[in-house]
């Protein structure tokens, strides 16, 4: 640890990268393969792996408590106004510490031993006394760097980057390897031992370490096409999440772990559909979206967004939304990597795959030219999904990179939630159910203004439930047809413009809209105000049509693919 | 004696005398030349020889009355109060005074700027017995503990070399009252040639009237470094004359070397901790040796060190002053 802490204040020391990049190599060339990866994953400032989820959970109050302790000659006051004064936890541990410690230092992995002690209990007397056994025989440099460990503020200007160069000149071995392998495993500390022993080539094919998700740039309408054809699919408004399976066999129980674009661990949000992917019969690394999902349409982010958040989901819960996963990659598949094959290839191997019910294929089209791109746009709009995703279906997948070979396609479009008014009988098939509505928005006095009508949008099963809720509702019937409903029914809307209108009192009327969907997760206080027609009203008067308008209402989907 | 703080400063009332003023009054004690203590010119003005001729580069012309380290002098109130003034060596900087004030068998003593280690360029403190004491408390957290002198100077002296085997110009930064000159004598002890900044070099060629000997310091020429440590102010980092050298090692000497953020705050490849001032334990041993019964802290972490003092078992309060933290 003596040595770890030198080459830190080393590092303070320079600001030459390449000096950084060098003092490293040299220090990484010295250390035994048992030290190599706990210094490499030390020198990204954290005690463990970034595929690692431990934690040390030390907070500033327990440190505090530790230096109350350590230094029992110096009042909490003053203790307190040193921490103030230094701004730095680690710092203030050495300069404390000045001419107090003792001159052997603990080994990187004595240190590290520690950290996962800490990092296992949940207890902050047990923390107390595992630090207060460690920190006070450390001489001031070495108890800087240990404290700073903890507390998460190394601050050498040591980048990923310049580590993989470190590594890599280390070991003598080409970046581009070391950075890919990286990237693949998540673990700084293996790539460095696997780059000692020449093995890079094999990091990262271990199930269960989340690979970097591939994500999107952006395609803006108008845009020449990107590629000479190009794989669409529709942008699903759910989570995306990596699946890791290991089928069981004769040899032993079988895994399956989902992990979200962030790479958290949220297998035990989603029981059932890790329940599903656990029928599958090969191994795999795949990419898709959870979605909730009934009658055939996505259900509102919202319901999917009750799971996350929840370490547990019981069946209660997990009956209420119910949901699928939708893949559209395939990352490893049988013991072997495939994201360096083209997405065409990766799509070929994925559509394969057997697949249990509950876990769904997504639906891919081919676009030559603008025109089939709109029109491929227009219909995931009125599937109820917020764009496209553009692929270009000779890249590989590119872990944790933003590149152009995947483009998601989004217009900005507003949507307005309203509630219904009055409702009467469709047409045709439907001549039976109430499926036209008049729905309003706020006024600003609270009294609802009618800004359009609508006429179709739900599914028939949908009609069917809202018809009944309808008639329920029913206030006031006029000339035997026209129903007047008590308004307690939120729908999404969309449309292609607002025009003035003497018809409806709120001054404006929808054209063409379009119901997106039930809003039962919305209460009426929360619909849109009259006000916000007005706002949209102006900005897409200069707009031309929707699609072009700047603003983006929000979409709220923090995890949906991008 | 009753001591006041007023907006001007502090205020011996029996005497109508300031210590250390910030605005024009009639009459004053100087303890040395920093700027945050010698703020403004007072109709008379008393301070040792090398404060003065300091004070009077930097203040102007005024009613100077010289007393040497040791000489005790007499002063009297409006009311005809009468106190007996000692100038003693605070060890800050050249010039630099502990001022003791004795009154009604009553001893005030006033630090200035004080520091206990050993100095090239001025003498050792000699902390005198008094009954209540005012002291500077830049340093007053048991985190800011310099290492020994010896280690620092040699510090100095290896970078300067190390700097210029690379074929790199040493830079120095230190104020051109203290730091500056003190640095510039450990490189010329060593024997390296030294460029000095205009600011610092002008306080040199006191320095030298006083008998500090500077064998090989110029002032700096452009493009006239090759072999020679440059010695310039902090706040001269950023001037065009430094960016003008190419190949240079920026060094940082002072105090607040001993946090890391001074490599960004003085824009330093390297940090000494060689200060001016005391150090916590220093501090410490200034009050055990002054015997007071009663102190009083400014400057810095005043509010600290009081409160650090009063659970020493110590009668102890900050002062109510407001400074710059020039070191």
């Amino acid at each position: 640890m003596k040595e770890f802490a030198r080459l830190c204040r080393e590092l303070r020391a320079t600001r030459k990268t390449s000096q950084k990049v060098a003092l490293v190599a040299t220090y990484l060339q010295a250390l035994d393969d048992e030290c190599l990866p706990i210094a490499a994953r030390f020198l990204t400032g954290g005690p463990f792996a970034a595929r690692d989820e431990r934690t040390m959970s030390v907070g500033w109050a327990t440190l505090f408590r530790t230096a109350v302790a350590m230094f029992p000659e110096l009042d909490p006051e003053t203790l307190r106004d040193s921490f103030r004064a230094v701004g730095d936890m680690g710092e203030c541990f050495g300069l404390l510490q000045v001419r107090r410690g003792r001159e052997d230092a603990p080994t990187l992995t004595e240190v590290h031993g520690v950290f996962a002690e800490l990092a296992a209990t949940r207890k902050s007397a047990e923390k107390a006394r595992l630090l207060d056994r460690l920190l006070p025989p450390l001489d001031p440099l070495v108890l800087k760097e240990t404290v700073k460990l903890i507390a998460g503020s190394q601050r050498i200007g040591m980048s990923e980057l310049l580590l993989e160069q470190a590594i890599a000149r280390a070991s003598d071995v080409p970046l581009a390897d070391v950075k890919r392998a990286n990237l693949l495993c998540g673990d700084v500390g293996e790539v460095a031992l696997r780059a000692r022993r020449r093995d890079l080539s094999h990091a990262g094919l271990a199930l269960f370490h989340p690979l970097g998700f591939q994500l999107a740039a952006t395609y803006e309408a108008g845009d020449a096409l990107p590629w000479e054809r190009v794989l669409v699919e529709e942008k699903l408004d759910g989570i995306r999440g990596q699946a890791h399976v290991q089928p069981a066999t004769e040899r032993g129980a079988g895994r399956v772990a989902l992990y979200s674009r962030s790479l958290d661990d949220i297998t035990r949000a989603f029981p059932e559909i890790v329940a599903r992917l656990a029928r599958l019969s090969l191994p795999l690394i795949a990419d898709g979206e959870i979605l909730a999902f009934a009658n055939g349409r996505a259900l509102p982010f919202a319901r999917l967004q009750r799971r996350l958040g929840r370490k547990l989901v019981d069946a209660a819960l997990a009956g209420e939304v119910p949901l699928v996963f939708v893949l559209y990659d395939l990352l490893a598949a049988n013991g072997e990597l495939v994201i360096d094959l083209p997405l065409a290839e990766r799509r070929r191997l994925l559509e394969t795959i057997e697949l249990p019910d509950g876990i769904l294929l997504s639906r891919t089209a081919r676009a030559a030219d603008a025109g089939a791109l709109e029109e491929l746009f227009d219909r995931a709009l009125a599937n109820g999904n917020e764009g496209l995703m553009l692929k270009d279906e000779r890249a590989p997948y590119t872990p944790g990179k933003r590149g152009r070979a995947w483009l998601k396609y989004k217009k900005a479009r507003a949507t307005l939630d309203v509630v219904v008014t009055a409702v009467e009988p469709g047409h045709g098939r439907r001549a039976g159910l109430l499926s036209d509505v008049t729905f309003a928005v706020r006024g600003p006095d609270g009294a609802l203004l009618n800004v359009g009508k609508a006429y179709s949008g739900l599914t028939d099963e949908e009609i069917e439930q809202t018809t009944r809720l309808f008639k329920r509702l029913t206030e006031k019937v006029y000339g035997g047809r026209v129903r007047a409903v008590r308004p307690e029914v939120v729908l999404e809307v969309a449309f292609d413009g607002i025009q003035r209108s003497a018809r409806h009192k709120s001054g404006f009327a929808l054209r063409f809209p379009r119901i997106l969907r039930l809003r039962d997760d919305k209460p009426v206080a929360e619909i849109d105000t009259l006000e916000r027609v007005a706002e949209l009203y102006e900005r897409l008067l200069g707009a031309g049509d929707l699609g072009a308008s700047g603003a983006d209402p929000g979409s709220g989907s923090a995890d949906a693919a991008e | 004696m009753r001591l006041a703080v007023r907006p001007e400063g502090l205020y011996l009332e029996d005497l109508d005398l300031f210590l250390d003023p910030a605005a024009e009054v009639r009459c004053a004690l100087l303890s040395h030349g920093h700027a945050d203590h010698a703020r403004a010119l007072a109709g008379r003005m008393h301070a040792t020889p090398e404060t003065v001729a300091i004070a009077r580069a930097r203040l102007g012309a005024t009613d100077y009355v010289v007393h040497g380290y040791g000489a005790p002098f007499e002063l009297r109130g409006p009311d005809g109060t009468a106190a007996r003034v000692t100038f003693l060596p605070s060890g800050h900087v050249l010039g630099s005074a502990l001022v003791l004030i004795e009154a009604d068998g009553h001893r005030l003593l006033y630090t200035g700027d004080v520091k206990l280690h050993p100095s090239l360029t001025c003498p050792a403190a000699v902390v005198p017995q008094a009954d209540v004491l005012v002291t500077e408390a830049t340093f007053g957290l048991p985190v800011f503990r310099f290492p020994p002198v010896s280690d620092l100077r040699a510090a100095v002296v290896d970078e300067a070399r190390h700097a210029l085997d690379g074929g790199e110009v040493p830079v120095f930064l230190g104020y051109a009252l203290g730091k500056g000159p003190e640095v510039a004598k450990i490189l010329q002890s060593a024997g390296i040639p030294v460029s000095a900044h205009g600011a610092v070099y002008r306080m040199i060629e006191i320095y030298r009237s006083f008998g500090i000997d500077y064998p090989d310091v110029v002032p700096y020429e452009r493009g006239r470094v090759e072999g020679r440590a440059l010695v310039v102010p902090p706040s001269a980092r950023n001037h065009a004359m430094l960016a003008a050298i190419k190949r240079k090692r920026i060094v940082a000497v002072t105090g607040w070397a001993l946090l890391d953020a001074s490599y960004d705050r003085y824009g330093a490849d390297a940090l000494i901790p060689l200060s001016d001032h005391a150090d916590w334990d220093e501090l410490l041993a200034l009050v055990a040796a002054s015997g007071a019964r009663k102190v009083l802290t400014t400057h810095g972490h005043a509010a600290s060190f009081a409160h650090a003092l009063a659970t020493r078992g110590v009668d102890a309060r900050a002062l109510p002053l407001l400074h710059g933290d020039e070191e």
